[in-house]
């Protein structure tokens, strides 16, 4: 008897634990009752990388406000794995699939391990729509807020900005074998050439960073001690910016060393309020997750997706399509007057 | 009722068990009915935990013998990742069936025999280096992550042939997942080993008392290797699964599952202190575990974290109830080595 009593005693505490998890779950229930009367929502899975980091967060954040203002045509889930695994995302991916949601969008922790599950998806009729894996042959589309060459010249326009479109620079990136980083440096030396006809590069090779910050800070002293005349750093990894900076702010040389690339809005928010750095380059992820969205709703809706067609946000107002990959005008310049407004 | 009686009376941690997963079998039906039993997500559940639940059959003989291995996963990367490279180097387009199924079981021969080196080091580590179980297991981890890493520069090693692939996403007779197969296979294995030689009341002896089980005569060693490559290889088998579900094999894929596979083992009451553990207790203890994993992402607005916090609270009524029952009917006890809520 008193075997019974236990159990029914784990019972209520399973149900108890378990319910006092679910509050909200409730509600969402109502929701999803709602939602099978009227049909016709377009059901939307968002799996990110990772959730619990603040690039994340910051995406999720940005899937829900998009989801609060669509709530009438489209429900959203937003729900990555704990850790950066790419077993446990799959997993996580596995789950939509099988629920038969109508269009699954992801970010790949790694492409190749995707595949199968978006074939599988797409063998079902579900929409797939990734971000920064464009390397991917089983979807849709893969949203990107740049390629290669426009990333390099907005770069490169940046810094002649800064440098009075003058002056010796040199170009830094996290790895002599980034694929991504050297098309960067390319196309930035490009639309130095072709625009800024008194920028002159005076490091011919690439300078390597080795993706640290550590290393960036001291080739940016080597190279300062070697060309005394320079005056730009064209960076390409998030660790050179921050590196550069804080050989620029050592050596005094604030207002006559530049130094951009791409970075972390966190790691260089002291840097450009103290002026040493002046503008690093962005895209704001949430605009990519919400412009996957507003794609998910149109393919959903059975419209043509064409080159030129415009995906409601900043940047996206007439995209680029090449193959399977949309192109946007995204990069995003991060000064001391909107670092505040990413919260990673 | 007085079956049921007796049943619980002579299985109270297996009771606890049966409880909890109907307890979360019918929260599930009650919060989100019909979508939680779509055939589709069950159908995707018996694609999902073999994987893991290979890792943690193969870490049950472990914990039973007293011993730890948290090598399993990255021993097991590393026999994918030459496995999938030896595939990739000899399929080549065009190939008969056959011939690449030779060349695929050649592959997981490799892997295999991998897996025998990385159990076999593991138990001279352990057994005659005297290196505490946990401590010599991390370091073979670094190890084997450290090796992967070299040889693939840290990338997804692709060119799993699509027959690897397709086979692993078969189901027999439209409902039977092959990986669900391969488990089974693994599973009589295990019961075979525990329950039907004397390998297996050896193990729980050495589990219990090593010194008493070494002066009554047991090969102690001899265990032990034995022990270490059960789990490696059972690890690398359920790698090999996940190799499919993938389609390519990386140094860190699946890196969440030790702590998956110490989760299901735990919850079962198979613990590291060893002559404990049951395998009935860890097949519902993976059934369960599953189910909320994939329960959890019916909900819209719990995210991934809440299957951790479920997770840690059935483990936390577990413990209370099994100590609390447990100490109560020590009189009704079967031999020793079948009651594990005992020999607390």
């Amino acid at each position: 008897m008193k075997k019974i009593i236990a159990l029914l005693l784990v019972l209520v505490m399973a149900f108890g634990l378990i319910a006092c998890g679910n509050n909200n779950a409730n509600t969402d229930e109502t929701k999803g009752t709602e939602a099978t009367k009227g049909d016709e929502k377009i059901k939307i899975a968002f799996v990110p990388k990772v959730e619990g980091q603040a690039w994340w967060d910051y995406v999720g954040a940005g899937v829900k406000a998009w989801a609060e203002e669509h709530k009438d045509v489209a429900e959203v889930v937003y729900k990555g794995p704990t850790e950066v695994d790419a077993a446990a995302q799959v997993a996580i991916m596995t789950d939509f699939v099988n629920q038969g949601v109508d269009v699954l969008c992801f970010s790949a922790n790694d492409p190749n391990a995707c595949e199968e599950i978006c074939k599988q998806a797409r063998d079902k009729g579900i929409i797939v729509i990734s971000t920064e894996s464009a390397t991917m042959t089983n979807i849709d589309y893969d949203v990107e807020a740049f390629n290669d060459a426009g990333l390099g010249a907005f770069l490169m326009d940046e810094l002649a900005k800064m440098m009075g479109e003058e002056g010796e620079y040199i170009t830094m990136v996290g790895s002599m074998t980034m694929e991504s980083h050297n098309n960067w440096a390319d196309a930035a030396v490009e639309q130095a050439e072709a625009k800024y006809p008194n920028m002159t590069l005076v490091e011919d090779k690439r300078v390597s960073s080795d993706s640290d910050a550590e290393i960036a800070y001291n080739r940016t002293k080597e190279m300062i001690q070697k060309y005394p005349n320079l005056k730009g750093i064209l960076g390409t990894s998030s660790f050179d910016a921050p590196g550069a900076a804080r050989a620029i702010d050592e050596l005094g040389l604030t207002g006559k060393v530049f130094a951009i690339s791409v970075a972390m809005p966190s790691e260089t928010r002291d840097y450009l309020k103290s002026g040493v750095l002046t503008t690093v380059g962005l895209w704001d992820p949430a605009v990519t997750a919400k412009v996957m969205l507003n794609l998910a709703v149109k393919m959903a809706k059975g419209e043509t997706i064409e080159a030129g067609i415009d995906l409601g946000e900043t940047g996206y107002e007439a995209v680029k399509i090449e193959g399977k990959v949309i192109i946007g005008d995204g990069a995003l310049a991060i000064t001391k007057d909107n670092v505040d407004t990413f919260t990673f | 009722m007085t079956k049921i009686k007796n049943f619980v009376r002579n299985n109270q941690y297996t009771s606890i068990l049966v409880g909890l997963l109907i307890a979360v079998l019918a929260l599930f039906s009650a919060l989100k009915g019909s979508a939680f039993w779509r055939i589709d997500l069950w159908k995707g559940m018996t694609m999902q935990f073999p994987e893991y639940a290979c890792i943690a059959l193969g870490l049950m003989f472990v914990f039973i013998s007293g011993h730890h291995d948290m090598s399993q996963v990255l021993l097991g990367n590393f026999g994918a990742i030459l496995a999938v490279q030896y595939m990739a180097a000899n399929v080549t387009e065009g190939m008969a069936n056959g011939q690449v199924a030779g060349i695929i079981f050649i592959g997981i021969g490799i892997a295999l025999a991998i897996a025998v080196v990385g159990g076999l080091i593991n138990f001279l580590l352990v057994s005659y280096l005297n290196v505490p179980p946990v401590m010599a297991t991390i370091a073979m981890q670094m190890v084997w992550k450290g090796l992967s890493t070299a040889l693939t520069k840290g990338y997804a090693v692709k060119g799993v042939p699509a027959l690897y692939t397709t086979v692993g996403h078969t189901y027999i007779g439209g409902f039977l997942a092959v990986p669900v197969v391969i488990f089974l296979v693994l599973l009589v294995i295990a019961i075979f080993l525990l329950k039907f030689t004397t390998f297996g009341e050896k193990l729980y002896m050495i589990g219990t008392n090593k010194k008493a089980a070494k002066f009554s005569g047991i090969n102690v060693h001899g265990m032990l290797a034995a022990t270490y490559l059960l789990s490696a290889i059972f690890a690398t088998i359920g790698v090999l699964i996940m190799v499919s579900t993938m389609g390519s094999a990386k140094a860190d894929y699946g890196i969440s599952y030790t702590t998956r596979a110490i989760l299901i083992l735990v919850l079962a009451g198979c613990i590291p202190d060893g002559g404990q553990g049951k395998i009935s207790n860890i097949l519902l203890s993976i059934v369960t575990v599953q189910i909320i994993a994939t329960g959890i992402n019916l909900f819209a607005n719990l995210n991934t974290y809440y299957s951790s916090l479920i997770w840690g609270g059935m483990l936390i009524v577990v413990l209370i109830m099994s100590t609390q029952v447990g100490n109560r009917a020590p009189k009704k006890a079967k031999k020793v080595k079948k009651a594990p809520q005992n020999a607390a």
